[in-house]
C-alpha cells in the first residue's frame, strides 16, 4: 500500500476514534459519568448498520437506523443501571450488559454471523479515489460533531453538566434533576458512537465480535485523559496524537530489528501491554489529562 | 426429571469452582471497598503457570498447583505496592481504582498472550472416568475439584475464625479505621489480602482448567458469576459468599435447560442486577 493510502487509512481510523473520544468526553469529561460499557453501543451501532446495508438496504438509511437502535439500547441500559448509588455497582452493571452484547453478537449466528463474523459489508466509497474520499467524509463528520458537542457544551445546559460532574448533591439542592441530565448526556455520547460504530462497520467491511471487546476502551481512555477532560479539542488531539503514535509503532519491528529477534512475532501483544501501563501512569499520575480544562467564563465584563 | 438433577450437580461443580475466587474477591472488595477486574486475568494467569509446569516441565498437576501458588504471591505483592497502594495514598477515588483494576487485567491479558501460545490446551492428567452416582453421570475429576474446593473453604474457616491474621482481616473488612485504633496493622493485612487474592484466583484457574481447558479468555468469562455471588452475599460476607457461590454455580447451569448455553453468565448477570435493586431497598 501505497503511503498516501497509508496515511489516509491512519487519518480515517483516527477520525472514528475522535469521536468515540468526543462521546466519552461527553459522558466523562463534562458530566462525570464513567461509561465503562461504552464498547457495547459501539457494537450495536456496527452491527446494525451492517446487517441492514448486508440486506440491501442504503448506507444513509441505515446510517440513520444506527443512531435510532443506539438510542433504544442505551435508553433501556442506561436508565435501570444509573439507578444504582454505587460506582463500583454502575461499573459491574455496566460491563455486564457490554459483555451480554458481546455474548448475543456470539450466539446469535442465525442474525450476527457470531463469532466468524459478519462480512461483505458494502462501504461507503468505491474506486480508485476511495481513500481520499473516506478521510475527507470522516474528517468532515468528526467537525460536525465536535461543533455540535461544542454548542452543547458551551450552552446552559453544558454548565449545568459540569456542575452535576463536579458535586451532584449541590446540583440537586439547586434544584436540577440530576438524573434525566445524566440520561440525557450518556444518551447524546453514546448515540454518536454507535454512529461511530456505523462508520466503522462500513470502512472495515468485515466486522465480529472480539472487535468489539472492552480493548477498545483503552484506547478511548487514554485519548481521552492524553487530551485533558471536558475538552472538546482535547479529545480530537488526544485520539489523532495516539493514532499516529500507535499506528507509528506497529510496523516498528520491521525497521528495528532488535524487536523480530527478541519478540518474534509477539510485538502485537507487547505493544498492548505498553499501552496498558501507559494508560496505568496516566491515570496514577495525571487523572484530569494532560491539558488543562480551560476556564468557562460566561462574562467578560464581571 | 434425572436430566434436571443431572445439571444442579454440574451447578455444584461449577459453585466449587466459584467459591474460591468469590471468597477472595469478596474479602478483598470489603476491606479495599473497590471490586478488583484483575481477578479474572489472575486466574487465567495461574491456570498457565500451572500448564507451563504441569506440561511443558512434565509435573503432576498438584506439584504444579503448588508452585504456581507460590509463584503468583508476588504478582499479586508487586500490583498492590506498584499500583493500588500508591493510588490509596493519593486518596484516589473507586472510579480510579476500577479503572486501574481494568488497566491491570489488560495488561495481564496481553503478557499471558505473549508468553503462551493462545489455542486452547488442556491439563496432562489421567484420562478421566465418568461414574454414574444414583442415576447422575460425575467425571472423576469433578470430584475432586469439589473435594478440593470444600477442603480448601474449610481451611479458610479455620484461619478465619482462629487465626489473628484472620480475625484481623475480617476486622479490616468490617471497619477499617476502627480496626487500626485497635492495633490491627492494616497495611499487613491488605497484603495477606492481595496474597489471598492471588493464591484463590490461581487456584480458581487451575480448577476451571481441570474442568475444561485453558484458553487466554478463560478468566473473563468467570468474572461476571464472581461479582453476582459478592452481590449475592454482600462484600467481605464469606458465608454469603459460599452461599451465593452455590445459587450462581446451579442457577447457571439449570438455565442451560431453558437458554443457551452462551447466556450462562447472563443470567448471572441478572441475578446481580436483581440483587442490586432489591438491595437498594434496605433488605439485606
Amino acid at each position: 500500500m501505497g503511503f498516501l493510502e497509508y496515511s489516509l487509512a491512519i487519518v480515517s481510523i483516527a477520525c472514528i476514534y475522535a469521536i468515540l473520544t468526543l462521546g466519552l468526553n461527553l459522558q466523562w469529561g463534562f458530566t462525570g459519568v464513567v461509561n465503562y460499557g461504552l464498547y457495547g453501543v459501539f457494537a450495536v451501532g456496527a452491527y446494525t448498520s451492517g446487517l441492514l446495508t448486508v440486506n440491501g438496504i442504503p448506507f444513509p438509511i441505515a446510517f440513520i437506523c444506527s443512531f435510532i437502535i443506539s438510542g433504544i439500547y442505551v435508553l433501556l441500559a442506561a436508565i435501570p443501571t444509573l439507578r444504582l448509588k454505587y460506582e463500583d455497582q454502575f461499573a459491574m452493571a455496566s460491563i455486564g450488559i457490554a459483555e451480554i452484547v458481546n455474548m448475543f453478537l456470539n450466539n446469535e449466528r442465525w442474525l450476527t454471523g457470531g463469532s466468524g463474523g459478519l462480512s461483505g459489508i458494502p462501504p461507503i466509497f468505491v474506486g480508485s479515489s476511495r481513500d481520499i474520499c473516506y478521510g475527507l467524509f470522516l474528517l468532515f463528520l468528526v467537525a460536525l460533531f465536535y461543533l455540535f458537542l461544542r454548542r452543547l457544551t458551551e450552552s446552559p445546559f453544558g454548565r449545568v453538566l459540569r456542575a452535576t460532574r463536579e458535586d451532584e448533591v449541590a446540583t440537586m439542592i439547586l434544584g436540577k434533576h440530576t438524573f434525566r441530565l445524566k440520561i440525557y448526556s450518556v444518551f447524546i455520547g453514546s448515540v454518536i458512537v454507535g454512529a461511530a460504530g456505523s462508520l466503522y462497520a462500513h470502512y472495515i467491511t468485515f466486522i465480529s465480535p472480539s472487535m468489539f471487546g472492552i480493548h477498545v476502551m483503552f484506547f478511548v481512555f487514554i485519548a481521552l485523559i492524553l487530551g485533558g477532560i471536558g475538552r472538546n479539542e482535547g479529545s480530537l488531539i488526544g485520539a489523532f496524537l495516539l493514532m499516529s503514535f500507535s499506528e507509528g509503532t506497529r510496523f516498528a519491528r520491521d525497521y528495528i530489528p532488535f524487536i523480530e529477534t527478541v519478540l518474534g512475532g509477539k510485538w502485537a501483544y507487547f505493544r498492548q501491554i505498553i499501552f496498558g501501563m501507559f494508560f496505568l501512569i496516566l491515570i496514577m499520575y495525571k487523572p484530569k489529562g494532560l491539558l488543562k480544562e480551560k476556564r468557562w467564563v460566561y462574562d467578560k465584563n464581571t | 426429571m434425572a436430566s434436571v438433577i443431572q445439571y444442579i450437580v454440574y451447578g455444584i461443580i461449577t459453585g466449587s469452582i466459584l467459591t474460591l475466587p468469590s471468597l477472595a474477591m469478596s474479602i478483598q472488595y470489603g476491606t479495599l471497598r473497590f471490586p478488583n477486574f484483575s481477578i479474572g486475568e489472575m486466574s487465567t494467569l495461574g491456570a498457565y503457570l500451572a500448564l507451563t509446569f504441569n506440561v511443558t516441565l512434565n509435573m503432576d498437576l498438584i506439584t504444579s498447583a503448588i508452585i504456581s501458588c507460590i509463584l503468583i504471591l508476588p504478582v499479586g505483592l508487586f500490583c498492590e505496592y506498584a499500583i493500588f497502594r500508591p493510588l490509596r495514598k493519593k486518596g484516589a477515588g473507586t472510579v480510579t481504582l476500577i479503572l486501574a483494576s481494568l488497566g491491570l487485567a489488560f495488561i495481564l491479558q496481553n503478557v499471558i498472550r505473549f508468553i503462551w501460545p493462545t489455542e486452547n490446551i488442556s491439563y496432562r492428567i489421567e484420562p478421566t472416568i465418568g461414574r454414574m452416582i444414583f442415576g447422575v453421570r460425575i467425571a472423576d475429576k469433578s470430584i475432586a475439584i469439589i473435594s478440593i474446593s470444600c477442603l480448601l473453604v474449610l481451611a479458610m474457616f479455620v484461619f478465619f475464625k482462629k487465626t489473628k491474621i484472620g480475625i484481623g482481616m475480617r476486622a479490616v473488612s468490617d471497619n477499617i479505621d476502627l480496626s487500626r485504633v485497635m492495633g490491627i496493622d492494616a497495611d499487613l493485612i491488605i497484603n495477606f489480602t492481595w496474597a489471598f487474592f492471588s493464591v484463590f484466583s490461581c487456584l480458581a484457574g487451575i480448577l476451571i482448567g481441570l474442568e475444561s481447558n485453558i484458553n487466554p479468555n478463560m478468566g473473563r468469562k468467570i468474572l461476571i458469576p464472581i461479582f453476582a455471588v459478592v452481590t449475592l452475599g454482600g462484600a467481605g460476607n464469606i458465608y454469603g459468599a459460599l452461599a451465593g457461590a452455590l445459587i450462581i454455580g446451579v442457577s447457571m447451569e439449570v438455565s442451560v435447560l431453558f437458554v443457551a448455553s452462551t447466556y450462562k453468565e447472563a443470567i448471572a448477570f441478572v441475578i446481580m442486577l436483581a440483587a442490586f435493586f432489591l438491595r437498594s431497598k434496605g433488605a439485606k
